[in-house]
């Protein structure tokens, strides 16, 4: 018994020993709540890209992409390479981070390009944290010197991700209706770029009228809407080969063509009479599946990323609103209750978000919503902006904004989902309808 | 009517005129160029503890209001009698309280009772010789125990109980209530015991001589009810001093200091606009600081919510920002107190 009670009175000793030290403890720790931040892009150096003789040139081009893609996600502010202290000379040591940290630059690129023997080229690039004085990642890639582009991409895209978690989407592409000539006579052609605007190519020629185009989410095709022939019909297109081919054989017009997120469905509006209903077409068995099936405009439909749903524009309560509904058409519910006219919705490709126009006011305004229409934001607002589309990662929007007047004509812009970061696209003529592609293989 | 009109004209004229230069803008309103002041809040504690101190000591280290002494010992109680508080002077007044106490132990409320009673077996032949001058005198101050003194010279001592009892019963009332004190009782009696000759002497002394002397100290003892060392601060043995040169080391950062440690973060935190699910994620760093404000070691990084790579990107934000704002700029003297901090990031709020 006794010793029992002595080990018991050890425990409580111990016991009081410990919280009292833990007390103690508590008293001398300061703790401060940070519940904001700066918003401005995160200042990172980009050092020259080491490379001899040919591959000078290549390594001058790849840093400058490089540096360009990061400054247009709104995310990164490139240092200007005037303000660099150290000169990198061997992109395989370890850089001196105090030069850094005196510019204020909390992430650094350094790399190198070599010619193999083959012909090829190897690009290495790492990257490194000035604060923390550590490497956060280091690639090398192998490609033809004509690839050098795609390259500087791709690095883009692994030092996005490895800075802000989320995935890139410089290795992209953007297909959008090219528009050229006076307002009254326009020419509209489809067009394909990368998504800085560099590589462009015209993929039709002009002779009739194109309209929204979207990319297919697994195959180089685009699906839009030409009114060759007199008729408003869905079409799809080959890149690389050109191909072209109506889809579906309706008796009415067919708009607003979207792929599913398979690449296997093409859903579409079908008008007959007054009223148009939304439709699937199986690129396979080439079947036909009707969906909605009332008197209003059903149009303008978006699968969600996992296809089990579609949110669309209709106006079967008066006025033009976002609706929700299964991937088979059933349970519908209306998810767009605000003032103004909602349509173009588009489900983001992560799923949490639907992006829209929304008419209000005598304005064109840009916003998100969730997919249960609560938390709408609108991210920009104008005279007439229209078309979202979302980029594959889900946090940039690109859409079109047309100016008054005689001279006046669309452009692309992108916005990011924060609404601060909005810029615009270069194109050589005026442009509108843009549609993103998923990410490139 | 061209009357009228010229005299219009020339009164309208000449109010406007006098109004032009006499109603004219008031004066600016001048203010007195005055500097800003700048203004920390501090917590009450800690102001407190800055402003103690003595207003006529000199500044040393730690504020002290007054060198605090011990409060000198009481010694054991030598004397017995019916005051509270031993006397120091070496007047032999207690032992006749004793007496006093022997013969009536009622009347002297102030001694519980279980003296009396022994004293009373013990000393009823040798008091009884020698006490009529002494109780004589006592009674002459505590009216009460005239009476009974008398009594218990000329009785046995319980014979004097027995008559106390009866005749006295009413004065006596309030006495139960006074009878939980043995110990002391106890200390008077072993005390007692030991020198019964000493006392005796005592008491022979008391008795021949004035007993002015234990009436002085009555009184002084009445008056001095507070014991001077008691004071309501607890104590220290610090010197007394008016306020510290440096702050309390155990003082807290003030508001300001805090706001402008918080102020400094948020400047230095880059935050990584747009990741999805920012506003559920938490990151919580702790960091060790040196006395010159720089970090020591390595931080400890806890981040909640969002996908692990978007957390980890989250997290990674939260430490370049802590290491991008090193060092920190801190007052020194309060080194104990941000020798460690903890900074939380909370970006829910944000978008």
């Amino acid at each position: 018994m006794p010793i029992i009670r002595k080990i018991m009175m050890c425990i409580a000793f111990s016991l009081i020993l410990a919280v009292t030290s833990m007390i103690n403890f508590a008293m001398a720790v300061v703790e401060i709540d940070i519940t904001k931040g700066n918003i401005e892009p995160l200042p990172i150096a980009i050092a020259d890209f080491l490379g001899s003789g040919k591959q000078r040139g290549i390594a001058d081009d790849i840093g400058r992409v490089i540096s360009s893609n990061l400054k247009n996600s709104g995310i990164f502010k490139p240092i200007d390479k005037d303000a660099f202290i150290q000169k990198i000379k061997d992109s395989n040591i370890v850089p001196r981070f105090e030069d850094w940290r005196v510019i204020n630059a909390q992430a650094l690129v350094t790399g190198r390009i070599v010619r193999e023997n083959d012909g090829r080229l190897k690009v290495e690039y790492r990257l490194w944290d000035v604060f923390g004085a550590d490497e956060m990642a280091s690639q090398q890639f192998f490609t033809t010197p004509r690839n050098w582009r795609r390259i500087a991409h791709i690095i883009s895209d692994a030092i996005y991700k490895r800075l802000t978690g989320e995935k890139g989407y410089f290795d992209s592409r953007i297909v959008y209706v090219d528009e050229t000539g006076p307002k009254n006579k326009r020419v509209k052609r489809l067009a394909i770029m990368d998504q800085d605007g560099a590589n462009r190519k015209i993929l039709t020629r002009g002779s009739d009228l194109v309209l929204t185009p979207r990319f297919s989410p697994s195959r180089q095709e685009i699906t839009y809407m030409s009114f060759e022939g007199g008729q408003p019909r869905v079409y799809l297109l080959q890149i690389e080969t050109g191909q072209r081919e109506i889809v579906g054989n309706f008796p009415g017009m067919t708009f607003s063509p979207r792929f599913s997120p398979d690449g296997q469905k093409v859903i579409m509006s079908l008008q007959i009479d007054g009223n148009a209903n939304i439709y699937t077409m199986d690129l396979r068995s080439r079947k036909t599946t009707r969906l909605t099936n009332t008197a209003a405009i059903d149009t303008g439909p978006s699968y969600s990323p996992d296809g089990n749903r579609i949110v669309f524009e209709s106006d079967r309560g008066g006025r033009q609103q976002l609706y929700v509904m299964s991937a088979n058409g059933t349970n519908t519910q209306r998810i767009s209750f605000g003032n103004g006219r909602y349509s173009t919705p588009v489900w983001s490709p992560r799923g949490d978000l639907v992006a829209f126009t929304k008419q209000s006011g005598g304005k064109f305004l840009i916003g998100v919503m969730r997919p249960d229409g609560s938390k709408e934001r609108i991210l920009t607002e104008g005279f007439h902006n229209e078309g979202p589309t979302w980029a594959p990662n889900g946090r940039v929007l690109m859409f079109f904004r047309e100016t008054r007047g005689e001279d006046g004509g669309p452009r692309l812009f992108s916005i990011d989902l924060t609404g601060y970061h909005e810029r615009l696209v270069p194109t050589e003529s005026y442009a509108s309808d843009p549609a993103w592609s998923p990410l490139l293989d | 009517m061209k009357i009228g009109v010229v005299i219009s004209s020339t009164l309208h004229a000449t109010i406007l005129t006098w109004g032009l230069w006499n109603i004219s803008a008031p004066k600016p309103f001048e203010v007195a160029k005055v500097e800003t002041l700048s203004a920390d809040f501090i917590p009450f504690d800690e102001f407190t503890r800055s402003v103690e101190g003595d207003a006529n000591a000199r500044k040393r280290e730690k504020p002290a209001p007054k060198e605090t002494k011990n409060p000198k010992e009481r010694e054991p109680a030598k004397n017995t009698g019916d005051t509270k508080i031993d006397i120091k002077t070496k007047s032999k007044a207690p032992p006749k309280p004793e007496q006093v106490e022997v013969s009536a132990p009622p009347p002297s409320a102030e001694v519980s009772e279980p003296t009396p009673i022994i004293k009373a077996k013990a000393q009823p032949e040798k008091s009884s010789k020698e006490t009529p001058v002494p109780t004589n005198e006592i009674s002459s101050l505590n009216e009460p125990p005239k009476p009974v003194n008398s009594e218990t010279l000329e009785d046995s001592p319980a014979k004097a109980d027995a008559g106390q009892k009866s005749a006295k019963l009413p004065e006596q009332a309030p006495l139960p209530v006074l009878r939980p004190k043995p110990p002391k009782a106890k200390t008077a009696k072993t005390k007692q015991r030991k020198k019964p000759d000493e006392i005796k002497k005592a008491i022979e002394k008391a008795s021949a001589k004035k007993v002015e002397p234990s009436n002085e100290d009555k009184i002084a003892a009445l008056l001095n009810k507070k014991d001077p060392s008691a004071t309501g601060k607890k104590r220290t043995t610090k010197k007394a001093s008016l306020g510290s040169e440096k702050s309390n080391s155990s003082a807290k950062l003030s508001r300001g200091e805090m706001d402008s440690l918080r102020g400094a973060i948020e400047q230095c935190w880059t935050v990584p606009a747009g990741l999805s699910e920012i506003e559920d994620m938490r990151v919580t760093i702790t960091m060790n600081l040196a006395k010159d404000g720089s970090i020591e070691g390595s931080v400890d990084i806890k981040a909640t919510g969002g996908q692990s790579q978007t957390r980890r990107a989250f997290a990674e934000s939260a430490r370049r920002a802590v290491l991008r704002c090193a060092p920190y700029n801190l007052p020194k003297a309060k080194y104990d107190t941000w020798s460690q901090v903890v900074v939380n990031f909370d970006p829910s709020q944000m978008f």
